[in-house]
């Protein structure tokens, strides 16, 4: 766990010039969460892309180890491959709480200030799963794509991998369509409204997992 | 003498290159220089030594330990300075305190700023502003801070200026006086191991091509210098190789008071390791 933790603070400590862009982001979505026309509208926005915005910071740590070429001198340090990886999810997934958490607190605040009444808390909680999982997905496939591919192709790659999934569900609905067999879009639906502070959790908790498992098997066997 | 880095039969075949049977001992107290060209195969054997790539084949034993099965513990008593690889040029000397107490059991804060201040370094300054000697000393004080037993340094003076290089070796040399402690050093100033390496492995297109004590390389090695006519007279298995120059040749022979006696030579120099190894690969036989 030691190396783990060093890990994690060297990402946090490098962390530190984007204060300043961070501070300006979160005044520019609260600011034009603000002008949505519902409340409603005005916490989902906010709560939604404080999560992205802490995200993705995440994953530019990867940026400054490939500068650096630092990869090959954090591997001579006493940490194996697989604390390497895990350090790298326990980062990402911590920055995106602490989005949520920042989210779903201005969005209180905000609630508050402007109609004097506290906000609904559980649709607000389910607004920030929704945000968790949305970057969830975009993570866990951009995190192999980096030890993949490197930081700068890493980037390039999940447009295309988010293309062929596209096209792949397309393709899918397509078919279905053509030889008439009618998925239950309405069921799954229903359930999903039912149970989607689960749903979402469990999801994502999925996705980060299998993620992991790609990102850990493709890095074990890098060269670097 | 017992070793503390071992490294048997060791391959590894890339597209273009081939490191074949490689075979290193670094004996306890001692400092082992690793010369060779660019692309002659010093990293990918250092960075097979630190398990940063697979090793095809081959055997690697670090203070008694395989490197691959024990590579947490043993890495716990390694301190590593790579040429082109660290942290991000964005943390300070602080912060990459802050990091590394998380990441050494034996991490000696006292120690590392004592080497911050003795190299004059910038405490909160981040390392994009240092130059490359002031980087180079970065590392090398991190490389030292958690009382390592072994050092792996590729090119660790690359980048001083001549103070800083002496600076820099005398530390090695310090480091080297507790006899449980051992070097393997890379780099191609050869003037550099010839103050403080114990022993010199010479590595040419992916093998090894010598490995000699320092002492027998400067003391029983010599260039001899002579006519095209005078040459014809020298049996091939008398010298390792020569170099046919403008006016004369220079040839390089493994013994030289054995050669000036068969032969009466009467103009054998005393060679660098640098003369050694530039005749070794432009050479013939």
């Amino acid at each position: 766990m030691n190396g783990i933790k060093g890990l994690i603070t060297k990402d946090l400590l490098q962390l530190k010039t984007y204060k300043r862009t961070l501070i300006v982001f979160i005044f520019v979505f609260v600011v034009s969460g603000m002008q949505q026309e519902t409340m409603d509208g005005a916490m989902s926005m906010i709560t939604i892309m404080l999560i992205l915005v802490f995200g993705m910071v995440g994953i530019a740590t990867f940026s400054y180890d490939e500068m650096a070429k630092a990869d090959r001198y954090i591997l001579t340090l006493p940490l194996t491959r697989k604390e390497v990886v895990r350090a790298k999810y326990m980062l990402v997934i911590l920055l995106t709480l602490v989005g949520a958490v920042l989210g779903v607190l201005a969005s209180g605040i905000i609630s508050y200030a402007m109609s004097k009444a506290l906000p609904d808390f559980l649709e607000l909680i389910s607004y920030a799963l929704g945000g968790i999982l949305g970057i969830a997905f975009v993570e866990g496939i951009q995190i192999p794509c980096m030890y993949k591919f490197g930081a700068e192709k890493g980037r390039m790659q999940i447009f295309i991998v988010i293309a062929i999934m596209a096209l792949l569900l397309g393709g899918i609905f397509f078919i279905g369509e053509k030889i008439n067999v009618n998925l239950p879009v309405n069921n799954i639906l229903n359930i999903l409204t039912n149970f989607l502070p689960l749903v979402l959790l469990a999801l994502t908790a999925i996705i980060y997992f299998v993620s992991y498992k790609i990102a850990y098997k493709l890095y074990s066997k890098k060269e670097i | 003498m017992e070793n503390i880095l071992e490294v048997k039969n060791l391959c590894k075949k890339y597209k273009g290159f081939e490191l074949r049977n490689i075979n290193i001992e670094v004996p306890k107290g001692m400092i082992m220089g690793l010369i060779g060209e660019n692309g002659a195969g010093k990293s990918t054997t250092i960075k097979s030594i630190l398990n940063v790539i697979n090793r095809d084949s081959g055997e690697i034993n670090i203070f008694g330990l395989d490197n691959v099965k024990n590579e947490k513990q043993i890495k716990e008593d390694i301190g590593v300075v790579l040429d082109d690889s660290f942290l991000s040029d964005y943390l300070n000397p602080t912060d990459i305190n802050k990091i590394m107490k998380n990441m050494y059991k034996t991490w000696d804060e006292k120690l590392y700023f004592e080497y911050i201040e003795k190299f004059n370094l910038p405490r909160n300054k981040i390392s994009k502003e240092f130059s490359s000697g002031m980087k180079m000393k970065l590392k090398i004080a991190v490389a030292l801070s958690h009382h390592p037993k072994l050092l792996i340094l590729d090119e660790p003076t690359s980048g001083l200026d001549p103070v800083a290089r002496n600076e820099i070796l005398d530390i090695f040399q310090d480091f080297i006086q507790d006899e449980e402690h051992g070097i393997f050093v890379s780099s191609h100033i050869t003037s550099d191991l010839e103050h403080i390496a114990d022993y010199i492995t010479f590595i040419n297109e992916g093998e090894i091509v010598l490995t000699k004590t320092r002492d027998e390389l400067l003391e029983n090695f010599g260039i001899v210098k002579c006519s095209e006519e005078d040459f014809k007279k020298f049996d091939k298995k008398d010298y390792v190789k020569f170099k046919r120059n403008r006016y004369e040749y220079d040839i390089l022979v493994e013994d030289k008071v054995e050669f000036a006696r068969k032969y009466d030579a009467q103009i054998i120099d005393k060679p660098t390791i640098e003369d050694i190894m530039l005749i070794y690969i432009k050479g013939e036989k």
